[in-house]
């Protein structure tokens, strides 16, 4: 079941009624967290379950002997070795066997044995993997203590708003807040939480959903002559929307069900297409996954502590591992490898005097200069997005090369050319800057104590949060919805 | 200190008053956004059953008997213009006598048919216009091919439970084609006043169609059709076969309706509701009907008989050939016409 489920309208009412009766009973309350979130994990196949259950246990365990043993470094690596071990071997397997199949059909050899039909990668378990990494090597550095209590560890890692695509959490942001006594028994901000969902739910089935109807039958149609002529940018630019609708979208709606139960988790996104540089861009994309990439990869290689060239190669490192870890294909790795590159020409501008120069620039010329910066940069995201759109790689040049080459006469067809899509996504631009609006309107009224003020705004922001849930579910443009892009990692 | 900003029993009820009045304005706005979004761009799953306010365009024109026919030969014969091009004209003979295979929906099932009876029969040659289609337009293209001279040996109807689907939510009398040509449906409405608001609201519309309660037999499943065939669907199979019955004997043309069994039949043990009921329903109009399901529940490894989408493998397309052969000789034993 995923959050725009029927089913899951369903779930989350009974899992939050029961919460709401039995929250002041702590073991009660984290018991009914962690039956709903096995069976809201095992829903889709119950043959997944013990999976989960072992990584609870296991990283549990590592945590527990961490704490005894002499041989810290050793233990953690067989931890470490565990989560990762099995994930690859989910996940990767297809993509070996099948490379190595290609290798030997190409030297004339018989091929190899070829992984079954029916394999599936886990879902959510790049993301549970991660966080059993986080969890051990924080209580390795000692920034954490090991938690005692299986059950606790194994809800800090199953809670099902966090389970299945993030926000990638740090012990300190969650399994903190289990322990005894610190469990909450109230909501947070239940407005917030509110128009997170609703916001999520908007931008997941209304957005990203109609950019896909839009987009999707021109990238899979990028390789043949069907598509032949046609401008690829504009779907180059609809598809850099649709990912980020789908996958902010996701973790909207997470933190917002995470706010109803007491818990506030870090956002994952901060207006990433306004970055103005690429590394930038990699503070405000999946903030959580890329400082799990700094604080468990980049920074035990070694950071930018040796050098130029190492700090580069550890650049580059990280970037290649975290486009595999997104999907197992060549062409994720590929797109991870662009990034480095550009991090690492960015890190090779900002050596330039002239970029200083150009960066004190104040008035129009500053911010000329500030949008050239975020344009370029939104257009080079946009462009390595293609190579995690189509999963091969001549396909992905394919398409970049026919942002350049096209007949002007296909320069908007198809769902390019669809009133509906482009007024959608303006009309969203609009209602959330009057949302905004409000509530920099309810803040200000609240802290000047206007009595009349406060209350109007408080009362909008809830109808807004309410009708915009309704309206996520009238305007979707084919009343059902599609798999959340980032469940597939 | 401003009046209103003194704390007392009377600043409760302004504030609860400003916070309805914000709330209201709040709901009008966004009802009023939505409203007009979907009045202009209704989403896809509502526009069949707009009638003729509905964007979707067609070469159909409504039929007394069908409830869908072809506006004009010209208009089928765009619509399948890639496909049809090869058997142009329609009494072009490469000497071997023509079967034409006709499925509704799963192309791909019907089509691997086709391509199981063109390796296996060279000495036939296969007429077969692929693409999904509505049962009640499969058999409007029959009976528009032979109004227009098309005359092969015999028609083949390939038929699953899952194929009737479509008239079982949406009965032949809720069609309403357009003057565009459209197929759409005359939707389910509850009594006034919620019936009124539909028919004046867009998103109360849309809503509506969201429950699925707007189907003409909402509460159908077709997975129902192993167990009975209900008697509004069985009016309305006894309508459609009736006419490809009639049309056959007009022009001369036997029919065979080939009753394929359904993976949960073969492998899960499901029922034949459907075939009991359907096949001697078709006879009695005067349509031939070859139900294989023996040879299918015979077959020791049933597994092999599909690819993990439910579709027949090839051992299973060959089966239904073979047992077609079969019925079809037997057919013309008994005086039942060319084999």
């Amino acid at each position: 079941m995923t959050f725009t489920e029927p089913t899951f309208a369903w779930f989350i009412l009974v899992v939050y009624g029961l919460w709401l009766l039995c929250r002041r009973v702590e073991r009660n309350q984290l018991g009914l967290l962690l039956v709903a979130s096995l069976v809201f994990y095992g829903f889709n196949r119950w043959g997944l379950l013990p999976l989960i259950l072992a990584y609870a246990v296991v990283n549990w365990a590592i945590g527990c002997w961490l704490e005894r043993t002499s041989r810290a470094r050793l233990v953690l690596g067989l931890g470490v070795a565990f989560n990762l071990g099995v994930l690859a071997f989910f996940k990767y397997t297809p993509l070996l066997l099948g490379t190595l199949n290609d290798a030997l059909i190409g030297l004339g050899l018989p091929p190899g044995p070829r992984v079954p039909e029916q394999w599936a990668i886990p879902f959510g378990i790049s993301f549970y993997a991660f966080t059993g990494i986080a969890y051990m090597v924080d209580v390795y550095r000692r920034t954490t203590d090991p938690e005692t209590h299986l059950g606790r560890y194994a809800l800090s890692v199953t809670f099902f708003p966090h389970l299945v695509a993030g926000p990638i959490l740090r012990p300190n942001e969650y399994l903190t807040q289990l322990r005894p006594g610190c469990v909450p028994t109230e909501p947070v901000a239940p407005l917030e939480a509110c128009l997170l969902i609703a916001r999520g739910l908007f931008k997941k089935m209304v957005l990203a959903d109609r950019i896909a109807l839009a987009a999707d039958p021109f990238f899979s149609h990028v390789g043949d002559p069907t598509t032949s002529g046609v401008w690829a940018l504009p779907y180059v630019y609809l598809y850099a929307w649709q990912i980020f609708f789908d996958f902010s979208g996701y973790t909207d709606i997470a933190r917002g069900l995470g706010l109803l139960f007491g818990y506030r988790w870090p956002d994952n996104f901060n207006l990433p297409y306004l970055a103005g540089s690429i590394s930038d861009f990699w503070h405000r994309w999946h903030i959580t996954l890329s400082r799990f990439l700094r604080d468990y990869l980049y920074i035990p290689l070694g950071g930018s502590r040796h050098g130029w060239w190492r700090t580069n190669l550890n650049l580059m490192v990280t970037m290649l591992l975290g486009g595999l870890w997104h999907g197992a294909s060549w062409s994720f790795m590929a797109w991870g490898g662009l990034h480095g590159a550009l991090l690492v020409l960015h890190r090779a501008w900002q050596q330039v005097p002239f970029q200083a120069w150009l960066k004190g620039l104040a008035g129009p010329a500053g911010w000329l200069w500030r949008g050239a910066c975020v344009l370029l940069t939104f257009h080079a995201v946009a462009f390595a997005w293609c190579f995690f759109r189509l999963t091969t790689l001549s396909t992905s040049w394919e398409c970049i090369q026919r942002c350049f080459r096209f007949d002007p006469a296909l320069a908007l067809v198809g769902g390019a050319n669809d009133a509906s899509l482009w007024l959608t996504l303006v009309g969203y631009g609009l209602l959330t800057a009057l949302a905004c609006q409000f509530e920099v309107l309810r803040e200000w009224a609240t802290k000047h104590a206007r009595p009349a003020l406060a209350p109007l705004a408080n009362g909008f922001l809830w109808g807004f949060g309410v009708v915009l849930i309704m309206l996520a579910l009238l305007l979707s443009p084919a009343g059902k919805t599609s798999a959340f892009i980032y469940f597939q990692f | 200190m401003r009046q209103d900003s003194q704390p007392g029993v009377s600043s409760a009820p302004r504030s609860r008053g400003f916070f309805a009045v914000g709330m209201i304005l709040a709901v009008l706005l966004l009802v009023g956004v939505g409203e007009t979004f979907l009045r202009y761009f209704p989403p896809t799953d509502n526009r069949e059953y707009l009638g003729e306010a509905s964007p979707l365009v067609g070469p159909y024109m409504p039929d007394g008997t069908l409830g869908v026919a072809y506006r004009s030969w010209e208009a089928f014969r765009d619509d399948n213009a890639e496909r049809l091009a090869p058997y142009l004209p329609l009494d072009k003979s490469d000497g071997r006598p023509t079967w034409a295979m006709f499925g509704s929906s799963f192309v791909h099932m019907q089509g691997m048919l086709a391509d199981t009876v063109r390796q296996e029969l060279p000495r036939v040659r296969v007429f077969n216009l692929g693409r999904s289609e509505a049962l009640v337009v499969r058999i409007a293209q029959a009976r528009l091919l032979l109004e227009h001279g098309f005359r092969p040996e015999r028609i083949f109807l390939a038929l699953m439970p899952l194929d009737m689907a479509i008239l079982g939510q949406q009965p032949l009398d809720t069609i309403r084609v357009t003057s565009k040509g459209a197929i759409t449906y005359a939707p389910r409405l509850p009594p006034a006043p919620f019936g009124n608001l539909i028919q004046k609201s867009a998103l109360v519309r849309t809503a509506w169609f969201r429950t699925q309660q707007h189907q003409g037999n909402p509460r159908f499943r077709y997975l129902q059709l192993h167990r009975e065939m209900p008697k509004g669907l069985r009016n309305d199979a006894s309508r459609l076969f009736g006419e490809l019955a009639r049309i056959g004997q007009e022009y001369a043309v036997p029919v065979t309706l080939l009753l394929i069994p359904t993976h949960e039949q073969i492998a899960k043990g499901a029922a034949f509701a459907f075939q009991d009921d359907l096949g001697p329903l078709c006879r009695d109009l005067g349509l031939d009907v070859c139900d294989p399901r023996s040879a299918f529940l015979g077959y020791p490894n049933k597994a092999d008989l599909f690819i993990p989408d439910k579709h027949f493998a090839p051992p299973g397309n060959q089966i239904l050939l073979r047992e077609l052969q079969k019925h079809l000789h037997q057919e013309v034993v008994q005086g039942g016409g060319p084999s």
